[in-house]
């Protein structure tokens, strides 16, 4: 779902603070980015979720742009918000016990058995914990948050040689643990 | 073996199977070619669902934001705090009146561009209605028009509107009045009124005002006409001035009227011989020759011509009886 061609008006009304345009602005990427979280392997999705469309709102007066660039623009800004919450934790490592679908991702048996069709977003996000985490950020923006490999660099402040590489070598890497992993269709 | 590109970077290859080509179809969603790649496109497939099927849940502090909107002008959310969910006192949070209410016209503007075509055409109709009705009520509509909205007015309202022939356009219409053509004909007759000839006869006869501004007193002006004579002169001999004053003046009894001539030159109207730099009012019908006012008086013929010129029409009638 897009704003479309309601994303100028729409986009007016949100920077001069109205709540109806903020709450269309939010409907319309709080999926999507609620999902990138998740599948980052954020602790909590939903609160960083809110932090950053409480960071983007706030900041959404300096923003210029069509609709490409404004959610190009919001995922960098989920992206440093996911950033923080690694280093938070790093500093104070959690108690949080694993997941017990990681053990299960790693039976074949149970994977054959389920089937990439019902894939679920922790079995997917379990995947996506195997690859380096420069290849899941570069893979993931550009699979959920649909930016360009331009975009893409921008958010990683990296060049756009690099997350071609990197999202070569991340599709290589799922490829193969697909392969190890015996999921064939 | 490895292939690098400038940047140094690997040179993306077909040798896994896994070309630009291939990549780009399975960013798209897409089918590649190779089979070998049809999980791995299924699996992006399913990563992609999963993201866009998540159910987010505001915090709090963002749900009171959407609620209620966001301070934009301070910087400052509504709430910042879960137990102030309903935010600070307005005049903290308020808008400046000139921004609140630019942000107000944005926003109808904002809403306006998003309604549907039918409601666009309501409001326009009903904003086209109003000013009709509005400038029925002023009386200021085109006749038929006018018309037509005083009748409906009448017919549906206690009100009486202004119909067209109520209002002051039959005026314009009354030629019988003070219009250009009634003076023209008055400014342009031979007969005494308020034409050209008697005019000048008015500026020449010492009581023109041109002279004031170059005059050094007030009180040194004469207050009679010249055609008063000596009593006029006799009166300037007490003035500072007199002691330039002649003895005797030139044809003191005379009227300006004895210098003007009889048929002026067609080619020369008086409005030329005023424009003449060194023409002086002795010698010209609307100058200052009317023998009160001594010769070195400041006054200068110019003065009166200027202001006898105003009077003066364009075409110089011939000479009066």
């Amino acid at each position: 779902m897009s704003l479309g061609a309601q994303f100028d008006s729409v986009m007016r009304a949100a920077q001069v603070g109205a709540g109806w345009a903020l709450t269309r602005v939010y409907e319309d990427l709080a999926g999507v980015v609620t999902g990138y979280l998740r599948l980052q392997g954020a602790r909590e999705p939903d609160d960083l979720a809110s932090e950053t469309f409480l960071g983007v709102f706030r900041n959404l007066s300096s923003f210029s742009g069509d609709e490409d660039g404004f959610r190009s623009w919001v995922f960098t800004i989920a992206h440093r918000r996911l950033i923080d919450e690694r280093r938070r934790r790093s500093r104070r490592p959690d108690t949080v016990p694993l997941d017990t679908d990681l053990h299960e991702v790693s039976s074949p048996r149970l994977v054959e058995e389920d089937a990439l069709a019902v894939l679920g977003a922790e079995r997917a996000a379990s995947l996506l914990d195997q690859l380096t985490p420069d290849q899941r950020d570069v893979l993931l923006l550009r699979l959920v948050g649909d930016l360009t490999v331009a975009q893409t660099a921008e958010a990683l402040d990296r060049s756009e040689g690099a997350v071609k590489q990197l999202q070569r070598r991340g599709l290589l890497a799922l490829q193969r643990i697909l392969e190890r992993e015996g999921v064939t269709l | 073996m490895s292939h690098f590109c400038d940047d140094g970077y690997e040179m993306l290859t077909n040798r896994d199977g896994l070309d630009e080509a291939a990549i780009a179809a399975i960013l798209a969603g897409g089918q590649p070619d190779s089979e070998e790649l049809a999980t791995l496109t299924e699996l992006v497939r399913s990563i992609r669902f999963e993201a866009a099927s998540t159910k987010p849940q505001p915090s709090a502090e963002l749900a009171a934001v959407l609620a209620e909107g966001l301070a934009t002008d301070k910087g400052e959310l509504p709430a910042t705090a879960a137990s102030n969910v309903t935010g600070p006192a307005p005049q903290a949070s308020g808008l400046p009146k000139w921004r609140r209410t630019r942000a107000m016209l944005e926003i109808a503007l904002a809403k306006l561009a998003s309604l549907g075509l039918a409601a666009k055409v309501g409001i326009a109709g009903a904003a086209v209605a109003a000013a009709t009705t509005g400038a029925g009520a002023a009386g200021v509509l085109p006749g038929p028009v006018q018309d037509a909205v005083s009748d409906t007015v009448g017919a549906v309202t206690p009100f009486e509107f202004p119909d067209s022939s109520d209002r002051g356009g039959d005026v314009a219409d009354d030629r019988s009045g003070v219009d250009g053509a009634e003076v023209a004909e008055d400014a342009t007759d031979d007969q005494p009124g308020v034409d050209g000839r008697e005019v000048a006869e008015d500026a020449s006869d010492g009581r023109s005002s041109a002279g004031d501004g170059d005059l050094p007193e007030e009180s040194q002006v004469p207050d009679e006409p010249a055609s008063q004579g000596s009593e006029g002169l006799d009166r300037a001999r007490d003035t500072e001035a007199g002691e330039h004053m002649p003895e005797t003046l030139p044809g003191s009894s005379d009227t300006a009227d004895q210098y003007r001539p009889d048929d002026p030159p067609s080619d020369a109207p008086a409005d030329d011989q005023a424009d003449t730099p060194d023409s002086t009012g002795s010698d010209s019908a609307d100058g200052a020759g009317d023998g009160s006012a001594p010769d070195d008086t400041p006054t200068d013929g110019t003065d009166g011509q200027e202001t006898a010129d105003g009077y003066t029409p364009d075409t110089v009638p011939p000479a009066g009886p």
